[in-house]
């Protein structure tokens, strides 16, 4: 036989019961396996950090192994190995981790030991060149409190009236628009939201997906069924949801975390939203900040929640070009800040239920459905032009509250209701 | 017959060249070292057995830098046409892969092959590709394909999607032009199933190509009267991934 062919067959022999291979494969299994037996949240005084490692784009290989999915890339394992080395070096234990192709880098979970010191492990990590970049896991919460024909609410919806919501059906009704509502769980099946949810997607680990009241909340104010016959209507009742569960009911609030919200928003990318509501509040965050930025220049319009306990109303809604809603019930947070219905509003509930919830999180809801309704009528205007041409353009007169039907007219010159201002943007005349 | 260009010493050189790089490469903090080991019930490459239909093991290494460079190597046990034992088939790559703010990655690199016994059949390759999701394309040129001294042009188009129970689809079809000899030119296509379980890569495919005026599969390359022949073969593939 041939030296070359003999050690070919060397090397697979030795290769099939390499240690390092063997470890490898284990490394992958219980990286499969951890996120099953994490809970959603650390044990206490347990932090979590975020550990990045550059993730290659696709490319020529000989062996040929080209994924069916993100998840299933040829060069996982090799970041497997690197992690779990990482892991081992700083004292951690690895729980998952979750490829966000967006970014370039495939994102680990690591739990700290008892103890530790985050800032100095994330200090050594920002000197480690395996290491793309690494933070900490923050919290965040969302924006909004709950409470217990056509649509019999409709008269008591605090949009109806003002933004001439009947008229402006007869325009747009946001169809066919998908608009990813990153929250906690949504109840597809509610009679009022029967249809409307197009994807559903859980990334609250150790959790099932559940119907939760923020999230249901939420997906009422968008997109709730009109001329049902029951309960509300929604600002774009004919667009698409998708239902993406990345916070959780716990001590009578909605919690979510940089990690959730990341793997929401990587789904929200790659599943071709148009809006993204993130009706929450938190504090700044790298690995979230980049991944709104890359929505938005995708062109994907971005709609945050002000928390007004906040100086600078809390991310996202602090991030440049993101869509900044407050209750209009509430001081104008700064010049760039929309204002929106957010008091005593009804929307959908779990349990096939209907109630009156208040907050900026109802208030970021409506403009998603604003903007769903605009991108209908106007499928190719980007999220930029959007925000330039809503917020930015608005001018130094403060914005107490949306004029919707006005706004509609200004940007795609289309409206099917008594329109106070007759003239139109420059966007309205662009193809 | 086609006429064999004189060895091309230099080829081999580069195909080692590619593969040194990449294990020079692997050493490095930041690379990712990836590959796999194993066997296939046959080594059919772009349509035709390069291992005279026999099963065939093989090795592949893959290293991956943290700017977008790549590089990496494979070994196979194949046997040509016109060999009577296995011999190692080397090939070297290497190249740069970029993704771009919409999603779609670009990469573009070269790649050599050496036929261990048979140097004649050396030749190199330049490539550019595009990816997008689970879609992929790519565009080979080759100024002397298998040293047979033609010149071609092989585009592929691959995709996959998720299958339940952790299996997943995959398909490929190529078209390899001769812009020579355009009796040689061919067309190839493979469907199959795989399922990655800790470790390990099962597949199972179908492979057909549509030969004109080839009077082999084995990696013959004679020309017979112009005639278009497709043939088929159900190939069975496991590999330890590491």
């Amino acid at each position: 036989m041939k030296p070359g062919l003999l050690l070919v067959l060397w090397l697979v022999a030795a290769l099939a019961g390499w240690p390092g291979a063997q470890a490898a494969a284990q490394a992958a299994s219980r990286a499969a396996t951890e996120p099953a037996k994490a809970a959603a949240q650390p044990a206490a005084g347990a932090a979590e950090i975020l550990v990045m490692l550059h993730l290659p784009a696709p490319h020529f290989r000989a062996d040929g192994y080209s994924g069916a999915s993100y998840r299933d890339d040829a060069g996982r394992q090799a970041r497997q190995r690197i992690a779990e080395t990482l892991a081992r070096e700083h004292g951690m234990r690895l729980m998952e981790d979750w490829p966000m192709p967006a970014l370039n880098v495939d994102c680990f979970r690591m739990r700290l030991a008892a103890g530790q010191d985050p800032a100095a492990i994330l200090a050594a990590l920002s000197r480690d060149g395996r290491v793309a970049w690494a933070q900490a896991i923050q919290d965040f919460n969302a924006q909004g409190g709950t409470g217990a024909a056509g649509d019999p609410l409709y008269r008591v919806q605090p949009a109806a009236a003002p933004w001439q919501l009947a008229q402006l059906r007869k325009a747009a009704t946001g169809r066919k628009v998908l608009v990813a509502v990153i929250d906690s769980g949504v109840e597809a099946g509610h009679p009022d939201l029967a249809g409307q949810v197009a994807l559903q997607e859980n990334f609250v680990d150790g959790q099932s997906y559940v119907a939760e009241e923020h999230g249901t909340a939420v997906a009422g104010v968008i997109a709730a069924r009109a001329d049902n016959g029951i309960g509300i209507a929604g600002i774009a009742p004919e667009a698409r949801l998708m239902a993406l569960r990345a916070c959780w009911q716990a001590d009578g609030g909605t919690r979510c975390n940089s990690f959730t919200l990341a793997k929401a928003l990587n789904f929200a990318l790659l599943h071709n939203a148009q809006v993204i509501n993130l009706s929450l509040s938190g504090p700044q965050d790298r690995l979230l900040q980049q991944l709104v930025g890359v929505a938005q220049a995708r062109g994907i319009s971005v709609v945050g929640a002000i928390d007004p306990a906040r100086s600078d109303g809390g991310f996202p809604a602090s991030s440049p070009g993101v869509f900044a809603v407050a209750a209009d019930d509430a001081p104008r947070h700064n010049a760039q800040c929309l204002q929106a219905p957010g008091r005593d509003v009804p929307t959908t509930m779990p349990g096939a239920r209907w109630g009156m919830v208040s907050g900026s999180s109802y208030a970021a809801a409506h403009v998603s459905g604003m903007l769903a309704l605009i991108g209908e009528l106007k499928p190719q205007l980007s999220g930029e032009r959007l925000h330039e041409g809503i917020v930015r353009s608005s001018g130094p007169a403060p914005l107490t509250g949306i004029d919707l039907c006005a706004t509609i007219m200004r940007i795609t010159g289309k409206c099917s209701c008594a329109c106070p201002n007759p003239s139109t943007d420059k966007l309205a005349r662009s193809p | 017959m086609f006429l064999r260009m004189p060895q091309p010493f230099h080829r081999q050189a580069c195909t080692f060249a590619l593969i040194g790089l990449a294990c020079a490469a692997a050493t490095a903090a930041q690379a990712q070292v990836s590959g796999s080991a194993g066997l296939v019930s046959d080594y059919l490459y772009r349509g035709i057995s390069l291992s005279s239909g026999k099963p065939a093991a093989r090795l592949s290494l893959d290293v991956d830098g943290a700017h977008g460079w790549f590089a990496g190597g494979q070994v196979v046990s194949g046997q040509l046409a016109s060999q009577s034992h296995r011999n190692a088939q080397w090939l070297g790559y290497g190249g740069y892969a970029q993704r771009l703010p919409s999603g779609m990655s670009w990469e573009a690199g070269m790649s050599a092959y050496a036929f261990h016994g048979a140097p004649g059949w050396n030749f190199r390759e330049a490539f550019v590709g595009l990816a997008f999701d689970n879609y992929s394309a790519r565009l080979h040129y080759s100024p002397d394909y298998l040293g047979f001294g033609d010149r071609t042009v092989y585009a592929e188009l691959n995709g996959g999607a998720a299958l339940p129970a952790g299996w997943r689809f995959f398909w490929r079809g190529g078209f390899l032009a001769a812009l020579n000899h355009a009796i040689n030119s061919r067309a190839e296509a493979r469907i199959g199933v795989a399922r990655a379980v800790e470790g390990w890569q099962l597949q199972l495919s179908l492979d057909a190509a549509r030969l004109r005026g080839q009077g082999g599969s084995s990696g013959s390359y004679e020309a017979s009267p112009a005639s278009s022949k497709v043939r088929s073969k159900t190939v069975l593939g496991l590999a330890r991934s590491f």
